[in-house]
This record gives C-alpha cells, structure tokens and sequence, in this order.
C-alpha cells in the first residue's frame, strides 16, 4: 500500500526500523465498536499485549483512535500498557523536523500541498496540535520545501466510516473536501490517514461527478516525504494512488525551472 | 433486548455508559448540532439524541437515523461546553439499537458482518466482507462496487486473505452471544 511502502522506506531513512507485529489485528475500526463497545476494546486491548519494546506506532487515525481507547482504559486499571502513538506523531515529535530537513535532497519547490488533518488525531489527542486549527502538518510541507496552502477544510470529516451503510452521504462529505481543496489551487491533498486517503482518492470520481474542474491528487504524508527525501517515485509508491499522481511530478518540474 | 423495556431498563443500560448525571447537565446549547457533520441530513440532531436520552425517552433515539449517520469525527465531544461524550453517546445507542433489532439493515449488518469477517482471521478480508454485506442488503449493489473493486486490483490493492495467530476465542464467544 502507499501509504506503509513509502513509511517504511522514509522511516528507514530516518534511522527508525518499524517492525510490524506479526499478528496484529484489525482495531475494529467505527464497526467494531457500533456493534458491541466490549468487542472493539477487546481488539484494543488484545493488540496492545502483542506490543514488544513499550511503545506501538499506527499510520492511521482510526487505529490510533481505538488503540488510545485501548491504552487510557488499561492505564486506568494500572495495567501500564505500551505508549500508542500516530505516525505523524512519531515523525514529528521523536525524530523532529530538523532531521527530516536534513534528509531533503529534492526540495518540493513549487508544490502547493494543502495538509488534510482529518477529523481524528487532534482531537483524540489535542497536546500534539490543536484540535481546532492545527499547524503541525503544513509545518512538514515547508520542511520538504514545499508550500502548505491555507485550508479550511482541513479537519472536515471525510465520511469513511459510513461510506458502506450511507455512501452517498459519505462521498458527498469526501467532495465538499476534494472542491475545496482544488479552490485553493492546491497540486495535492496531503493525508495522514489511509481511510481518509481512500475515501479522497479511491471515491473521487463519483465525489467530483458532474462538476467541473481537474482531478486533486491525494497523497500519504510519507509519500511526499519519500519524494523529497530523492528516495525515488517508486519508494514514494506514487502508481498506488488512484487518481494519478503525475500533476504532482509536473508541478514540482515545474518548480524546478 | 425486549424493546418494550427499553424506557424501563433504560437507567441500567444507560448507566453502563459513563455518567448519566453528566448528560443531565446539557444545556441544550446545541454546540454539538452545529460542530456535527452529519446533523444536516438527520432525523434528530445531537442536541435533539443527547435531550431524548437525558428524559429517559430512549426509544425514538435508537430509532433515529442520527446515530448510524454518526461518523465518531469527535466535533461533538471536543466542543461541549459540559464536556458530554456526545460522541460516545451515539456508540452506546447504536449497540443498543442492534441489541434490541430496531436498526435499519444495513446499519446492522455493516457492523455485524464486519465483525464476524475480521474475527475468522484477525483481520478484514474486504472482498469477502462486501460480498456478505450486499447480500444481506442489496445484493445488486456489488454492481456498482465494481469501479472501486477494478480501481483496487488496478493498483495493487487487492490481494488473498491474510490470518493472524492471535487469540481471539474470548471476542468470538462474545460476537456469538450478541456482543
């Protein structure tokens, strides 16, 4: 998938080995819970007694949701769970931003990103960034060279969890993001949540049905990354995505002029 | 859960749920109702689910279209000025709402097929999981799934049914006896 390939490979360039728990399983996600909350914390806490090494790290937002569920009820019991932590997280608190900058060798000159937050992370955990008007994402934009253009929709709900049971309703929420995205003259869409990812990128042509205007590519925040640490298209899995990538490519030739 | 009881039991139930006490203390502000993403197009609205529940009048919130459009983005919970988990509200109404059958199709079977799919091996295999859920719903609805599912194996994206070792035999034993 784009969004593990290209956190493997820039993690790697980072120095940080991410191991995945053999036999991990699904968090449940919003269905898990909907159908029984004893269930979906039952995921939560069977997965956090697989973590190795005391801490466990999530690239989705979701996950992140139900594993921090998971952690605050075993921590309340003084069970001392492993630290859950989103990936972005990791990137930017624990390796930081200067190192990330360091390892830039293709600046995103002349890209305009506009940092989808999504609905989740901050507000399950508002001491990483504010819930309300979050900054940390576009400060990796001007970290990989890159423009973060501002983005009021940027922690609209992008409707993944009811997309099965009232998908018109969720890719109508996935559209109101994807137009005002392209309304900022924004070349991409940067996710740090792979259903976020999925519902701007794999429902977009029924999203932006009927409308006018080009295609927005939705990108994973390490795809980006992987791209302007020079660590190649094919490290940054940019054939994965759905809507074509290739703008992106074009924008930053562009810039490079 | 025999649904005639509902207002009658409703407290016990409700009480599992956190503080009931807390939901009593709603101003009926209706912060919630504005910050939500989906309150627009449903029956009642946060504010409206949160009023009902406080008065004890359960069950015309498990029936409402509200809780199943409910997304979990959380707006709701972060902005109350009471600090109700509005959010975690709508968690409790919707496994009561299935508990006592009074959930529409659909809403019933995207959870429980979903659980039942990820509880064989630990993890979700999607192709056979919509395949359960369209025919449980409408099984003609695989044919507009198709453009998605062409656009997945087109990048790589679908692939054979992968199993975890864990041990899930507790959580299935509780799938098994309704959750």
């Amino acid at each position: 998938m784009e969004y593990g390939d290209s956190a493997t490979a820039v993690c790697k360039a980072l120095g940080v080995s991410l191991e995945e728990m053999p036999d991990w399983v699904c968090c449940g996600a919003t269905p898990a819970a909907s159908y029984s909350y004893d269930i979906s914390l039952g995921l939560g806490i069977k997965n956090l007694g697989m973590v190795k090494g005391g801490s466990v790290v999530t690239p989705c937002s979701a996950c992140f949701k139900n594993l921090k569920g998971a952690e605050a009820h075993l921590a309340k019991q003084k069970a001392r769970p492993p630290r859950v932590q989103h990936l972005f997280q990791l990137v930017y608190d624990d390796i930081g931003l200067a190192a990330v900058r360091e390892k830039v060798k293709a600046p995103l000159k002349g890209l305009k990103v506009a940092s989808y937050y999504g609905c989740l992370l901050t507000r399950v955990d508002p001491t990483f960034d504010s819930a309300e008007d979050p900054k940390k994402l576009d400060e990796l934009t001007r970290a990989l060279g890159g423009e973060a253009v501002k983005f009021a929709a940027k922690m609209k709900c992008c409707g993944g969890p009811i997309t099965l049971a009232k998908h018109a309703r969720a890719v109508e929420m996935g559209g109101t993001i994807l137009k005002a995205a392209r309304a900022t003259g924004a070349h991409a869409v940067m996710t740090l949540c792979p259903m976020c990812g999925t519902m701007l990128d794999l429902y977009q042509k029924e999203a932006l049905a009927g409308g006018n205007g080009d295609p927005v590519p939705v990108v994973y925040f390490t795809q980006l990354m992987a791209l302007a640490f020079g660590l190649g298209a094919e490290a940054a899995a940019l054939d994965m995505n759905v809507v074509s990538t290739r703008p992106i490519l074009a924008a930053l030739a562009g810039g490079r002029k | 859960m025999d649904s005639s009881q509902l207002n009658a039991d409703w407290e016990e139930e409700i009480l599992g749920f956190k503080d009931v006490a807390l939901l009593r203390t709603c101003i009926q502000c209706g912060t919630c109702s504005g910050s939500c993403s989906v309150a627009p197009i449903a029956d009642y609205t946060p504010r409206m689910i949160v009023n009902l529940v406080a008065r004890g009048d359960i069950k015309p919130a498990l029936s409402s279209s509200m809780i199943f459009l409910c997304t979990n983005c959380l707006a709701c919970s972060t902005r109350c000025p009471r600090g109700i988990p509005v959010a975690d509200l709508m968690v409790k109404l919707r496994n009561m709402s299935i508990a006592a059958d009074l959930a529409d199709v659909e809403d019933r079977a995207a959870a429980e097929e979903f659980v039942r799919n990820l509880l064989k091996r630990g993890r979700l295999y999607e192709p056979e999981f919509m395949i359960r859920y369209a025919m449980r719903t409408s099984p003609l609805s695989l044919l507009s799934m198709r453009d998605a599912a062409l656009s997945l194996f087109k990048h790589g994206k679908l692939g054979l049914p992968v199993k975890s070792n864990a041990d899930l035999r507790d959580l299935k034993k509780k799938f098994k006896e309704g959750g």
